[in-house]
């Protein structure tokens, strides 16, 4: 198994949260200061540099208009990590494909991230969260459609050797495509995409072979999705299925009971991060089905859940794993067996109010007293013969 | 003066001219071997590094579909500068608005630039050169309204405080934009554009007091842009004067022997080719110019800067080429042509140029001609009415 450090980059000094309706698209970035802005953004970088230098990958995803997330550019900040992390895989989940206009562009600036980097670039590509598709002004009820055809206008562009081609979509149309640089990995960099409910969608990233995402779900939830995914998976060996399914807690090690119980109060700051209702579902995002279920009330309470039932039920569900090193082990091995398996940890080690200095240690203590068990308990098998080539 | 260090980022491993058509848009990127493509990305950017250390600013900037740009995406090498650097100022020269799709994420891209860098951007905008239209699939007679749509609506990102806005113009339709991060520097980045021929565009950029660059131009032509950009500015001519540039290819050498070598090394930039079909797309200059041209009035001018020889270059100021002393002396010459400017965007680096003979081009001239050509315009004098750090640092 892998780990990967993640930090939203938050800004979290903005208005105490009960006296606006909403810290994302509607915010004011009056409330943004610049120079509070350029140490936080210096400082979350530093810190991917250390979590380079100890051993851990990189993840970096980006968010629009919101204080919970500065990273507005996840291409930037890969392309600077490409450049000031010498081991480490950097993954970008992810280029939220649906809301950017271009997928041929988003090929580029892989294409260059994975040159920079020497060919540790892992491109992700999500379909963007719902609060984005207002300042986006894209259509919700195409989101979905919009992200596969840009993946593979994106994939076509990497690829293609030939000179140049036409690409004629539904959403996009392309003349004499022909990039430069193309990646440095052949024939791509690794493709992720993620997902929560949709098994429609997650049979489709199976089907492709690419790595499958969920984040800060209860384990029952995650299982039913990975089962999902294992199902439909175009790799014959177990393994190398394994090593596609990807799942994000929240995460604070501590040296012991009490400094880790402190700290993951201060990581899930990030779950109380308030969006106002009018964002939170656009029209035609979600399929219809899941909107008559959730008008019955089957999704009812479980976001909300995880808002506000505390840390003890968010580490029961495994959305949240906090502890001393020994206690961090083995909620990720008991959240390894709820969900059957899983090949890669990205972990919100950083969110809201933690300083430098916490987040540094709580990263140090897991990579040294927490990564090398789990890296041994699950390990990867060497592939069996006939398996499907990455 | 100030001078801004400028490599366009080539990959010159090329086939022998003749076997291909054209450099730019349909050169198979077969050719491209990713193993060079990274040795020359990472060693370009190391040389802006040491540029920087030796009190040079940075210049870069972006191309498509061209072994003679592997810059795909100037805001990523933007980002990378803004934290390798800390110094200089980066200017990015610029940012294809008319050909992206989006302008409200180059105004977060260059927000998110300045914010690392601390206040250290020059945010440039371009329409696009002729042959991208094809990559791109805009409509070359859209693309100057494009930018100016385009940044307007940046402006408007970067600058409006109190909570989301809507735009509505004949290119971009927005909703609810309110942008975080903001930029460092209060109101905005400084801006600039380029221009080449068109006169009325020049007059507008004068008027909005962007700064202008011109490149690779004979100095009869920058003459002739940087008047009409005085005529039109709104302030003093010596204030105006301030926010113009021009780029020459550098060549400086310890000898004069060294400098020549050099500088037919550089000229490569100029000798790439770009098929007929891909040069003037229909629209993409006005009908007058294009007439202009029908009768004969630019005949000649961009084959001779092809064709003729390192003297007719230098003569004309398109390559800069010497020892310290005759480059001092081939800058004040053509400051004294253009009726001066402020901005000397270097191209020290070209084609096959190698790093031991770039940082030598590099060190010779922040050096020996850097300093001795600084008073010619006085540039410091605008640090007051140059976008500040809200913080007042700069």
């Amino acid at each position: 198994m892998y780990a990967w450090h993640f930090t939203e980059m938050p800004y979290p000094g903005h208005p105490d949260p009960d006296t606006v309706p909403s810290v994302r698209v509607s915010l004011p970035n009056k409330h943004f200061d610049p120079k509070v802005g350029a140490d936080l953004y210096n400082r979350y970088l530093d810190e991917h540099m250390v979590a380079d230098d100890l051993g851990l990958n990189c993840m970096l995803n980006e968010h629009h208009q919101t204080a919970t997330c500065l990273d507005v550019a996840a291409p930037l900040s890969a392309a600077i990590l490409a450049r000031q992390t010498s081991k480490a895989r950097i993954c970008v989940l992810g280029n939220p494909m649906s809301n950017r206009d271009d997928p041929v562009r988003v090929a580029e600036e892989m294409a260059m991230v994975d040159c920079i980097s020497r060919g540790r670039l892992d491109a992700g590509f999500v379909r963007g969260v719902p609060y984005e598709v207002f300042a986006a002004n894209t259509n919700p009820t195409q989101t979905l459609e919009r992200l596969w055809e840009g993946i593979d206008l994106c994939v076509k562009a990497w690829t293609h050797r030939d000179g140049c081609f036409n690409f004629e979509g539904k959403f996009w149309h392309k003349r004499s495509v022909n990039i430069w640089p193309t990646p440095y990995q052949q024939p791509h960099p690794p493709v992720w995409i993620t997902g929560s409910s949709d098994k429609e969608n997650i049979r489709k990233v199976a089907s492709r072979g690419f790595t499958f995402a969920m984040f800060l779900q209860p384990h029952e939830k995650v299982r039913e999705m990975f089962d999902a995914y294992r199902e439909a998976s175009i790799y014959d060996d177990p393994e190398e299925v394994r090593r596609h399914i990807a799942y994000m807690p929240l995460v604070a090690t501590g040296e012991n009971e009490d400094e880790a119980e402190r700290l993951a109060k201060k990581v899930s700051w990030y779950l109380g991060a308030k969006t106002a209702p009018q964002f939170r579902n656009p029209p035609g995002y979600v399929p219809v089905s899941f909107n008559v279920n959730a008008l019955k009330g089957t999704y009812s309470g479980r976001t909300d859940a995880v808002r506000t039932r505390g840390i003890d039920y968010l580490k029961e569900q495994g959305v949240l794993m906090y502890g001393t090193p020994d206690q961090l082990f083995e909620q990720v091995k008991t959240f390894y067996d709820h969900v059957g398996g899983f090949g890669q940890l990205l972990m919100m080690q950083q969110a809201g109010h933690m300083t430098h200095e916490e987040t540094v240690k709580s990263m140090t203590l897991f990579a040294k007293e927490v990564y090398p068990r789990i890296r041994e308990e699950f390990a990867f098998k060497p592939a069996k013969k006939g398996a499907a080539a990455e | 003066m100030d001078a801004w260090y400028f490599t366009e980022m080539p990959y010159p491993h090329l086939p022998p001219q003749e076997a291909y058509e054209s450099d730019r848009v349909n050169l198979s990127n077969a050719v491209f071997d990713p193993e060079i493509g990274a040795a020359l990305y990472n060693r370009y950017l190391d040389e802006y590094v040491i540029a920087d250390d030796l009190g040079l600013n940075s210049m870069l900037n972006e191309h498509h579909q061209t072994p003679t740009c592997l810059d795909a995406a100037v805001p990523l090498t933007a980002a990378i500068l803004a934290r390798e650097t800390t110094k200089g100022r980066i200017l990015v020269l610029g940012n294809p608005v008319a050909n992206r799709d989006d302008p409200v994420r180059i105004a977060e891209e260059m927000a998110m630039v300045d914010c690392i860098s601390r206040g250290r951007l020059d945010a440039g905008f371009v329409r696009g050169v002729p042959y991208e239209i094809f990559g791109s699939n805009t409509n070359p007679s859209q693309t100057m309204e494009r930018l100016w749509d385009g940044l307007d609506l940046i402006i408007k990102a970067w600058t409006t405080r109190d909570g989301p806005f809507n735009y509505e113009s004949p290119h971009w339709h927005k909703r609810a934009i309110n942008i975080w991060p903001i930029p460092y520097q209060e109101p905005h980045p400084p801006i600039w554009t380029t221009g080449s021929t068109d006169g009325p565009n020049v007059d507008r950029v004068a008027r909005r007091g962007f700064h202008f660059a011109s490149f690779l131009q004979p100095h009869e032509r920058v003459r002739v842009l940087f008047d009409r950009y005085r005529a039109a500015a709104t302030d003093e001519p010596e204030a105006a004067t301030r926010r113009l540039g021009f780029m020459p290819i550098v060549a400086v050498g310890e000898n004069e022997k060294e400098a020549m070598e050099r500088a037919a090394k550089l000229r490569w930039f100029i000798q790439s080719k770009t098929a007929p079909q891909f040069r003037n797309p229909p629209g993409y200059v006005s009908v007058d110019i294009n007439v202009r041209a029908l009768k004969g009035e630019f005949a000649g001018r961009t084959a001779a800067i092809r064709q003729e020889g390192m003297d007719y270059l230098i003569e004309k100021g398109v390559v800069m080429a010497g020892t310290p002393d005759q480059v001092i002396a081939q800058v004040e010459r053509f400051y004294q042509r253009v009726g001066g400017f402020g901005h000397l965007l270097v191209m020290l680096q070209a084609g096959f140029l190698d790093h031991e003979e770039t940082v030598r081009n590099i060190t010779l001239f922040a050096k020996e001609v850097y300093p001795r050509i600084r008073h010619l315009a006085d540039t410091a004098k605008d640090d007051g009415a140059r976008p500040t750090a809200r913080t007042g640092q700069a």
